[in-house]
């Protein structure tokens, strides 16, 4: 039996998750195992395991989850949230348990940073490139005549995402980063 | 009505098939549309990490569209098109966050006061254009075509707030195949996920969910794959050499968007399609 040593106890939590997702209900949660049934990362991730995660959720007991990463492999497919019967979101819960991992300074895996970095730069998690053709001709945007794509005023926008958070993510320590 | 174009940060960057194809046909059956200026990634990547960053990204996109003139947005992908949709219903009972997000567009002049109606192309495909005019419009039938039909999880979830299909059986794409002459069954695996999300966690594992579902598809006689989604794309398509390399099998199956289906089915040229960007093999499907 695979049993989760629980360090710390977060009364609170229950609170924190409602501030982000009001459909999570971990409290709702009578562990019929439907959502681990249908879920693709518990298929391929040892441990990662839906109903657990909500049942943690309403009891507090995330400490070891959060320190564990293991919450960054959810797919977001929702589907555990689409069959659940009592009408809970354990990928709600998951992902606001990832953000509140991220507020208490635990970095995301990098390329979650990277895609926050990259939307600074010009509002897209990827740049425009040139694409490979059948031909083995490498053709960019402007060859293809497509509009231009890229934020007009990047200052004022970086500005705003400073106000959302976006700052708060990226100095969060490299050596973190990297764990 | 007057659609917004929303490319999304994939399409725009290395999936121009999905752009190109798009503008093809919406022009071809006269939806009036036009690019919204100066858009941003619709927030979806930035969900599970910082959530007051991700409201305000897709509220930026509304409140552009809202202040260009717009009735709707129109979307070419699924995680686009999920996040600029459940943005209204998730901001219902959150008033700090909507207070948040308008003193950070107010930098720009900007301000969010409610969604506009957001389309997924699949949508305007089957509802603004419908499958009777699909069907009078055909020119040359894709005889031969055997297409497995992949959704994408965002078009079809969740039920709390309308998607482009049912959510445990959606019918749609191969609705809109049929009618072109192509042959789409259903299939066991039709709804699962193709692992784009955590591409950047695992790629290993991701592609292996990737690649295993094409393994599939070609087992039970499949000979295409129509997406809707770049991110899809990008797994089932794209990246199908890598794919085929992490399972140790071979993999290669013509995969292309569903706009390049139909525009291939009305004699459209290829490159009017991008599916100069295809590199899955296409022509020995449709030169047969």
């Amino acid at each position: 039996m695979d049993t989760i040593e629980y360090s710390s106890r977060d009364k609170e939590l229950a609170n924190k998750i409602k501030a982000i997702s009001d459909e999570a209900k971990p409290e709702d949660c009578y562990t019929c195992v439907k959502c681990t049934n249908g879920c693709p990362a518990n298929k391929i991730f040892e441990g990662f395991v839906p109903h657990k995660i909500q049942v943690a959720a309403h009891m507090g007991f995330v400490e070891d989850l959060i320190e564990s990463g293991i919450l960054w492999y959810c797919m977001n497919c929702i589907t555990c949230q689409t069959r659940c019967p009592m009408k809970t979101s354990p990928v709600q819960t998951i992902s606001s348990l990832t953000n509140i991992a991220v507020d208490r300074g635990i970095a995301p895996p990098k390329a979650f940073t990277e895609m926050i970095r990259a939307v600074k730069g010009n509002g897209a998690i990827i740049q425009p490139r040139e694409a490979q053709t059948t031909d083995f001709d490498f053709l960019t945007r402007e060859d293809l005549k497509l509009p231009p794509r890229g934020i007009k005023d990047p200052e004022k926008f970086q500005e705003a995402l400073k106000i959302v958070g976006a700052d708060q993510v990226l100095e969060i320590k490299k050596t973190e980063e990297e764990k | 009505m007057k659609y917004g174009f929303f490319t999304g940060c994939t399409s725009q960057a290395d999936s121009y098939e999905n752009e190109i194809s798009s503008r093809a046909i919406l022009t071809h059956y006269g939806i009036d549309f036009q690019d919204i200026e100066d858009q941003n990634c619709c927030g979806t990547p930035i969900k599970t990490t910082k959530h007051s960053m991700w409201a305000f990204l897709a509220a930026r996109v509304h409140a552009l569209a809202k202040k260009q003139g717009f009735d709707a947005i129109a979307s070419i992908c699924n995680g686009c098109d999920l996040s600029l949709s459940e943005l209204a219903h998730e901001l219902e009972h959150h008033p700090d966050l909507v207070e948040l997000i308008n003193e950070a567009l107010a930098k720009e002049g900007l301000r969010y006061d409610g969604s506009l109606p957001v389309r997924n192309i699949l949508e305007i495909l089957y509802e603004d254009i419908g499958l009777e005019t699909i069907q009078k419009s055909v020119k040359k039938k894709l005889t031969g075509f055997i297409t497995a039909a992949h959704y994408g999880c965002h078009a079809i979830r969740p039920k709390t707030i309308p998607r482009p299909d049912d959510s445990e059986e959606p019918t749609r794409i191969q609705e809109i195949l049929e009618v072109l002459g192509a042959k789409s069954p259903a299939y066991p695996e039709l709804l699962d996920c193709c692992a784009a999300t955590v591409i950047g966690v695992d790629a290993e594992k991701a592609l292996t969910v990737s690649g295993e579902k094409i393994e599939i598809m070609k087992l039970r006689g499949y000979n295409s794959i129509a997406n809707i989604c770049p991110f899809c794309h990008k797994q089932l398509g794209a990246s199908q050499d890598v794919a085929g390399k992490v399972i140790g099998k071979d993999v290669k199956l013509p995969a292309m968007y569903l706009s390049q289906y139909i525009g291939l089915a009305l004699g459209m040229e290829e490159e009017k399609l991008g599916l100069q960007f295809n590199l899955t093999g296409w022509e020995e499907l449709v030169n047969k």
